[in-house]
């Protein structure tokens, strides 16, 4: 496993607040705007159907996949930024 | 196929039903999560029909792609499996990296094993391993090792529900099976756990159950042999004899102790980490003196007997009022916090309760001396109203208490002598003011 990423920093160092779902890691303009399409427009509501799948990696991953046809690494370092965050401030 | 359409067809209640009868976590089905879980449904009742229809499967294999050579057709269901069975397993975060070398070490030690299996049933995966280099025979093997997992397991849970669907697949099963036994696993060694627990609970127990049982045996035999008259009272009068004087020297804990007796089973337990070797020598004559709720708790079957002895009294003679009387004076949760109460904590306590007691002493006092007269005079039956060891440490608490600390100052400052000196003053100073 490489370094976090600047973005994956940015986003675990703080409460999430609004922010627009391409904040997360992971995530950016095209997934981000499949999201949106989808009504996950804010990073919040990626993190509830996070907790709605239990905080469940492969659940969570297959349903990146799902919605916004994310690869395995975007899903992946989704899922990490998400659960660090929670580690953090849940 | 049949089974993937029926999912898409239930309610997410009728889905998360079927999941939970499946042995799949209790994860809540939305509509948002709905596909997500459809697919796991599908994986874990048909290990064949989830990897083939669904796309996810064919991702997870992306994923493991990058570090080997990519596998063939054949090879990607037995990704699928591994995600299955490591995703339930672990939830630690993991890369695509660290998940991949995880993998590789457990397979690795395995690998011969899953490989003649493999070779039974997938003979492209096995040939693939032989002929490519060895990053590329490492990725086939993550994929066997998650398959041995599943095999333990599906031979009790899973085998049942997918043979019959589909026979022609028999690896696939099993993987879908191995979610299933991590669960059961778990509340296995939980529910070890807390019979082993339970189980050194009730055997603390076992002892001070059999002497409450002996104590109210006695007491019930006493009864029935004073209404009855029979000659058996006599018989016992010999044993009882110093823990009856007691009783007349210390009268007031009696009414307590003897309430208390018929209750002591359920306070046993708790008191005993106060009772010590060197408190048991002292327990008996120091604790009568000490009333109060730690002391009420001391008198065990023992001093119970004696007050039931006594038929003659008429209304707290009677076994029924002494047990209510014992229920309210018994307090189980503070006898189990004075284990982890230090020393001096607990000498406080007693300090209180003395004082309680020697208010209500005069009461006390009256219903003592009729136990003991009457227990006397019937004599007492052959068991020793000896109290509970776990129960000893609390009687000693004032008269023993303060026996002690006349001891240490006499031993200290020699008080007696001194005391003696100045009674004798004082008395001379007394004598001269009277007569002049």
């Amino acid at each position: 496993m490489s370094g976090t990423s600047q973005k994956y920093r940015n986003f675990v160092a703080e409460p999430m607040g609004n922010k627009s779902v391409t904040e997360l890691a992971g995530i950016g303009e095209t997934l981000g705007g499949r999201l949106t399409e989808a009504g996950f427009d804010k990073a919040y509501t990626v993190l509830g159907q996070y907790l709605v799948l239990k905080k469940d990696e492969e659940l969570f991953k297959d349903w990146m996949k799902e919605v916004c046809n994310a690869s395995s690494k975007q899903a992946s370092d989704c899922y990490n930024c998400l659960n660090d965050w929670c580690e953090e401030f849940l | 196929m049949a089974d993937v359409d029926d999912f898409d067809s239930l309610s997410n209640a009728e889905l998360r039903a079927k999941m939970l009868a499946q042995g799949l976590p209790n994860i809540p089905v939305t509509d948002s999560s709905r596909k997500v879980l459809v697919k796991r449904l599908r994986a874990s009742i048909g290990g064949q029909s989830s990897p083939a229809g669904s796309p996810k499967k064919s991702s997870r294999r992306e994923t493991l792609a990058p570090v080997a050579s990519a596998p063939a057709a054949a090879s990607t269901p037995v990704d699928k499996l591994d995600g299955n069975k490591v995703a339930p397993a672990t939830k630690a975060r993991r890369t695509i990296a660290a998940t991949e070398a995880k993998e590789a070490e457990r397979r690795r030690p395995e690998e011969p094993v899953v490989a003649d299996r493999r070779r039974n049933e997938e003979p492209v995966v096995a040939d693939r391993r032989r002929n490519e280099e060895p990053v590329a025979a490492r990725k086939p093997l993550p994929a066997a090792a998650p398959q041995i997992q599943t095999r333990r397991a599906s031979t009790t849970s899973t085998g049942s529900q997918s043979k019959p669907v589909e026979p022609v697949k028999p690896v696939k099963k099993p993987q879908t099976i191995a979610e299933e036994p991590a669960p059961s696993k778990r509340t296995d060694r939980e529910d070890n756990y807390l019979k082993v627990n339970s189980l050194i609970v009730l055997e603390s127990d076992e002892e001070e159950d059999e002497q409450l049982a002996q104590a109210a045996n006695l007491v019930e035999q006493q009864h029935a042999a004073r209404e009855k008259a029979s000659s058996k009272l006599a018989s016992s009068g010999t044993t009882t004899y110093e823990y009856k004087s007691r009783l007349v020297e210390h009268p007031r804990q009696q009414v307590y102790e003897a309430s208390a007796a018929p209750v002591l089973p359920p306070s046993v337990p708790s008191a005993r980490p106060l009772a010590t070797s060197s408190t048991r020598s002292y327990d008996y004559q120091p604790s009568n003196p000490l009333p109060g709720r730690y002391s009420s708790f001391v008198r065990t079957a023992a001093q119970g007997y004696v007050t039931a002895e006594a038929p003659p009294l008429p209304s707290y003679s009677s076994p029924s009022y002494q047990r209510t009387y014992a229920n309210e004076l018994s307090d189980e949760n503070e006898a189990e916090e004075s284990r982890y109460e230090s020393t001096f904590a607990q000498n406080l306590a007693r300090l209180r309760a003395e004082r309680l007691g020697d208010r209500s002493s005069p009461y006390s006092r009256r219903t003592l001396a009729r136990g003991s007269a009457s227990s006397a005079s019937s004599g007492s039956l052959g068991y020793e109203p000896r109290p509970r060891r776990s129960l000893r440490p609390d009687e000693n608490s004032v008269s023993v208490a303060f026996g002690r600390w006349c001891n240490s100052l006499e031993q200290k400052y020699h008080i007696k002598s001194k005391l003696f000196i100045v009674l004798v003053v004082v008395l001379l100073i007394g004598i001269y003011s009277i007569f002049y």
